[in-house]
């Protein structure tokens, strides 16, 4: 078996959008990796409480628009 | 440089999301995810899926690089809702989901997994036929799965073709439209077995509709109509072409019922969205843009809640015509704040509604939100429960438009 660390991933072309001159330092990347990882150790430790939504309740956020839809 | 400024870019296009941003908030999600996979459950994967922890600690030690186009896929979004409900059931398929995602963008790996009820799995752009277990053996460049079809087992074999993605003898992958023409990005039309049972599930059911699966179906009219759509939105505002892109990628058509346009998206199917299959470009381009908008939503939400659970009333939404709790009137304030956006840009184009109808569409449209969004702009404008997360989702939304006003 290949050593997966090895190998190139071909499909993580790097992307390019418009610039927004918002690059992240470090500092505020390792901030934010905390931030994550804590966000999701409180929703699996609430299994997903963080709204009172879980799986398999009715979570779908949806738009029933009623209106004329002849445009 | 507070919180809200910094995720304001999650608002709407117009605020600029840095994709170093997107990337860091999508990839380290999907790690997390996997390493409380591996913590969790590594001893049932050994003993029922060998080989998968391998890649997937593999994986987690990979050189740092941009994977947001691996990540950001309902394979990991099913890992999500398995962990989360611990449902261990559902273990070996989206542990096998996950594995068959990171071989289609190249990451190479032999397993098998026995699966404790048929499933049919996604490789890529391809829907694999119905299987009780899979056996894999993958590289970058050629992937072949043995699947147990009924009581034969079936070997697919795929190469992946410089240009044009994975290549497979005897059958055909799904359609895929590029909004923008970007390489990088895509999505696709999916068919109800493009999308796991779970996730069908949480898909269909919500408290705006409710459908069956047999009502997930595609037609070459609205395939039509979904290309028709996406020229609008071209010529409408790159900037919303670019929103839509960024995070749709399997765009599930369910049977239109008369008079009613319906759509949706939950948290847990990262690029998927629902929408009814009505033959009207228009209304599709705003579903697009509105659903998209909740997908930029489920992402900021991944980094803490959008608000602190303090605020238990309800509030009047007259976009349901009901009562709401507070995080459902932002969801609305942030979807339909960007439709108007929309709808204003259109007009700012010269763009018309369509030929049968009244020239006058637009404005009234635009009207109607307007008014819809006044209605509720007082309580998010008083709230103390919001977060800084929350804030920076739908103040900047409030600011364009009430410098549009002005300016009007």
């Amino acid at each position: 078996m290949p050593d997966p660390k090895k190998l190139p991933a071909v499909a993580g072309q790097k992307l390019v959008v418009a610039a927004t001159g918002k690059a992240l330092s470090d500092a505020a990347k390792l901030r934010l990796r905390s931030q994550l990882k804590n966000a999701l150790a409180a929703e699996l430790e609430a299994q997903g409480g963080t709204h009172g939504l879980k799986p398999g309740d009715k979570v779908a956020i949806s738009s029933s628009v009623g209106q004329s839809i002849s445009f | 440089m507070d919180a809200a400024s910094d995720f304001s870019g999650f608002s709407c296009p117009q605020e600029g999301l840095g994709q170093d941003l997107l990337d860091l908030v999508a990839i380290e999600h999907a790690d997390q995810l996997v390493g409380t996979l591996l913590q969790r459950h590594s001893v049932a994967l050994n003993q029922f899926a060998p080989g998968v922890q391998g890649l997937l600690r593999g994986w987690l030690a990979r050189p740092v690089g941009p994977d947001y186009n691996t990540v950001w896929n309902t394979a990991f979004g099913d890992l999500h809702a398995m962990l989360v409900s611990q449902t261990p059931d559902d273990l070996l398929r989206s542990a096998a989901g996950v594995a068959l995602r990171l071989h289609a963008c190249g990451h190479g790996g032999d397993w098998e997994v026995a699966l404790p009820a048929r499933a049919a799995l996604r490789f890529g752009q391809w829907i694999l036929p119905e299987a009780r277990a899979i056996s894999v053996q993958a590289r970058p460049e050629r992937v072949a799965l043995c699947l147990q079809v009924a009581q034969t087992w079936r070997t697919l074999e795929f190469e992946r073709s410089p240009g044009a993605g994975w290549l497979a003898a005897d059958a055909g992958p799904l359609e895929a439209l590029r909004p923008s023409g970007h390489p990088d990005f895509c999505f696709r039309l999916a068919p109800r077995a493009a999308l796991s049972g779970p996730a069908t599930e949480r898909l269909l059911h919500a408290d705006a509709y409710a459908f069956e699966g047999s009502d997930m179906r595609i037609t070459d009219a609205w395939t039509h109509t979904c290309s028709q759509a996406l020229q609008l939105l071209a010529a409408t505002s790159p900037a919303y072409v670019t929103w839509v892109d960024r995070v749709l990628r399997d765009l599930v058509p369910l049977k239109g019922r008369p008079g009613i346009f319906n759509s949706g998206s939950e948290q847990y199917s990262p690029g998927v969205v629902c929408v009814c299959d009505h033959p009207y470009r228009w209304p599709l381009a705003e579903m697009l843009v509105h659903e998209c908008s909740h997908q930029y939503l489920h992402l900021i939400n991944r980094l803490g809640p959008l608000d602190d659970g303090s605020d238990t009333s309800l509030h009047y939404s007259p976009f349901r015509n009901k009562l709401r709790p507070l995080f459902f009137i932002l969801v609305a304030y942030h979807a339909f704040a960007n439709v108007l956006l929309f709808y204003r840009q259109a007009r700012a184009r010269g763009l018309v509604p369509d030929q049968s109808v009244p020239s006058d569409a637009f404005v009234h449209r635009e009207r109607t939100l307007q008014a819809q969004l006044r209605q509720i702009e007082p309580v998010l404008l008083q709230s103390r429960a919001l977060t800084p997360l929350g804030r920076a989702l739908w103040q900047p939304l409030y600011q364009a438009l009430e410098r549009a006003s002005a300016v009007a």
